[in-house]
């Protein structure tokens, strides 16, 4: 058995720092072990099991919300959330910070996509508020932590995903369970983004705040989108996959027909863009169910689970030590893959602590957020210095007061589960 | 192969991609349109929806790997020399085209001989299961042809650009 297991841990790492794509790193670690440990019928097994795990109604709803995201990121949604939030909170000294991490919230929330977030909002606002004398690290540092949110405030992929791979979690309460911590770790970021503004004495003078009423009307639509998706789920008028077809139909019906901003023929680029990130996420998902079974099948994850209640029973503690494992793994992971492989091998852990599994989703995803704005592998951090022409050491200074309230963020969801339970549980969604 | 080839075939299956994901998308949404008008779902739109859901994502996982958009760990590749970054891809690329032979082409095409031969239909479709897994070894074709591709534009000494990992979805 240890020979078969060393072999896969050496050959994913190995093959990972030759930077073979994840989904492949996994798929053939996955098949060289099942060799070494004397599988039958190794090729033919794994090809079922890729096929297998993609034989799915739920991830159906994988594909559908990126493609919802891309239809509503293709058009000028950015703008009118950015209007939005600035007849908000524009008005009072450090605004324009505040517009940042409040856009960054919906936007997320929205397109389900915390690089796209990073993109289209740091896009415009980075440079308005270099325009307006905040310090150009300062807002990159804003923009790729505050874009993390969207991951937890639902419609979220990443969730969709947990839930299969945890199985027996139901989507609808991850959903509503994501949506007190995204906000918690939003209000935390725009604190951190306030004071230093505040004490910095950035952005000085308040600029043109847009008539709320106005922008609240223009937004509205694109809104709606979060409360369809989440009202249809809660009110069990459909299923999370029937949810994102009609999130698919709304945004079309918004970017096309509604705003207009999307010509028909942008259509097959839009949903090509949705095709290829499909592609991605599933054959990572598809391999990931394979290297899982290998190790259900080798009681890895019971192995796991003795060796880390072995080193103590104290519950805050072993948490924690989760949780430590965890953001070291977001550092160099990105977190799609981090949550399939890791999953399996942590959630056992964490049931036999007496946690649930939903509110354990919610502790990885906010803790792989975290990751998402670290060196050596961020994309939120990495995207943003390449969208605000920064470099990665200097945005990384920048980042500390927001890495900290993260993880005071993280802290508050593991030990406080009623954040993460009290709403699901309101909604009868959850027991 | 040449760059043409390249992208000529990537737009053909990226077509096909499109077509695919627009019939799965009516798909559903028929579904739940005939579920609230008839009161019930019409029993081979869920089973379509899975076959359609497998070739869309082996059809966009060749798609990403012919233009190089898979996530990828770059923390060594980006400071390496040259020659050792090619020796690292290359390396990349062949386990990638050993993986999609072996696993994808060999293990998927006995799959899919196994279950035509077993003759199982998808209950509600009337329609071969064996359709669903040949969306196996046909990607494994295509993830093959062009791992051999870069491998050997990688052994001729073209590097290509680095890759990014910003570049793809969080």
């Amino acid at each position: 058995m240890s020979t078969g297991l060393a072999i896969l841990v050496l050959v994913f790492v190995a093959l990972l720092l030759l930077e073979t794509p994840i989904a492949f790193v996994i798929g053939i670690a996955a098949v060289l072990s099942a060799f070494a440990l004397g599988y039958e019928q190794v090729l033919l097994s794994v090809a079922r099991d890729l096929g297998n795990g993609l034989d799915s109604f739920a991830l159906l709803a994988i594909p559908f919300f990126i493609l919802a995201g891309e239809l509503m990121g293709a058009g000028g949604l950015a703008r009118r959330l950015i209007d939005l939030a600035a007849a908000l909170v524009g008005r009072m000294k450090g605004g324009l910070a505040m517009v940042n991490t409040l856009t960054c919230m919906m936007f997320g929330a929205i397109s389900g996509s915390a690089a796209a977030a990073v993109s289209s909002i740091g896009g415009t606002l980075i440079p308005e508020m270099n325009r307006n004398g905040y310090p150009k690290d300062f807002n990159i540092a804003v923009t790729a932590t505050a874009a993390t949110t969207g991951l937890l405030i639902p419609p979220s992929n990443v969730m969709i995903i947990y839930a299969v791979v945890a199985s027996n979690v139901s989507v609808g309460a991850l959903f509503m369970a994501g949506v007190l911590p995204g906000v918690l770790i939003g209000l935390l970021l725009s604190a951190v983004a306030l004071a230093q503004s505040r004490r910095g004495n950035y952005g000085s003078a308040a600029g043109q705040v847009p008539p709320l009423m106005r922008s609240l009307w223009r937004a509205l639509p694109s809104l709606l989108l979060v409360i369809f998706v989440l009202g249809g789920i809660l009110g069990g008028i459909f299923t999370a996959t029937e949810a994102s077809a009609v999130a698919v139909l709304w945004a079309f019906l918004l970017s096309v027909v509604f705003y207009r901003e999307t010509p028909w023929r942008m259509l097959p680029e839009i949903i090509l863009r949705a095709a290829r990130t499909t592609g991605i996420v599933m054959l990572l998902i598809a391999a990931s169910q394979v290297m899982s079974r290998i190790l259900t099948q080798e009681q890895v994850p019971d192995a796991v689970s003795s060796a880390l209640l072995g080193l103590s029973q104290n519950p805050v503690l072993i948490l924690l030590t989760i949780n430590i494992i965890l953001l070291v793994v977001g550092t160099f992971m990105d977190m799609t893959p981090a949550v399939l492989v890791f999953t399996p091998i942590l959630l056992p852990v964490a049931v036999e602590l007496g946690i649930d599994p939903v509110h354990f989703g919610i502790i990885m995803i906010a803790n792989l957020c975290i990751g998402l704005c670290t060196p050596p592998v961020g994309t939120c951090l990495f995207l943003g210095c390449t969208v605000g022409k920064s470099n990665i050491v200097a945005v990384s200074r920048a980042m500390l007061p927001f890495y900290a309230a993260m993880v005071a963020g993280l802290l508050l969801i593991s030990y406080v589960p009623a954040l993460s339970l009290w709403l699901p549980r309101l909604a009868g969604v959850l027991k | 192969m040449t760059k043409h080839i390249r992208s000529l075939t990537a737009r053909a299956i990226g077509r096909l991609a499109v077509v695919i994901f627009a019939a799965l998308v009516v798909n559903v949404l028929w579904g739940v349109l005939t579920r609230y008008a008839f009161g019930q779902q019409a029993s081979w739109s869920e089973e379509l929806a899975r076959f359609l859901l497998v070739w869309l994502a082996m059809l966009g996982a060749a798609l990403a790997y012919i233009e190089n958009s898979h996530l990828g760990m770059d923390i060594l590749t980006r400071v390496l020399e040259k020659s050792a970054l090619r020796l690292a891809r290359l390396t990349g690329h062949t386990l990638v085209l050993l993986f999609a032979a072996a696993v994808m082409i060999y293990g998927g095409g006995t799959l899919f001989l196994e279950r035509w031969d077993s003759g199982q239909v998808m209950p509600a479709l009337q329609f071969r299961k064996a359709w669903f897994y040949l969306s196996i070894p046909v990607s494994g074709v295509l993830i093959s042809l062009f791992a051999l591709d870069a491998a050997i534009r990688c052994a001729l000494g073209k590097t290509e650009e680095s890759k990014t990992t910003t570049l793809t979805k969080a």
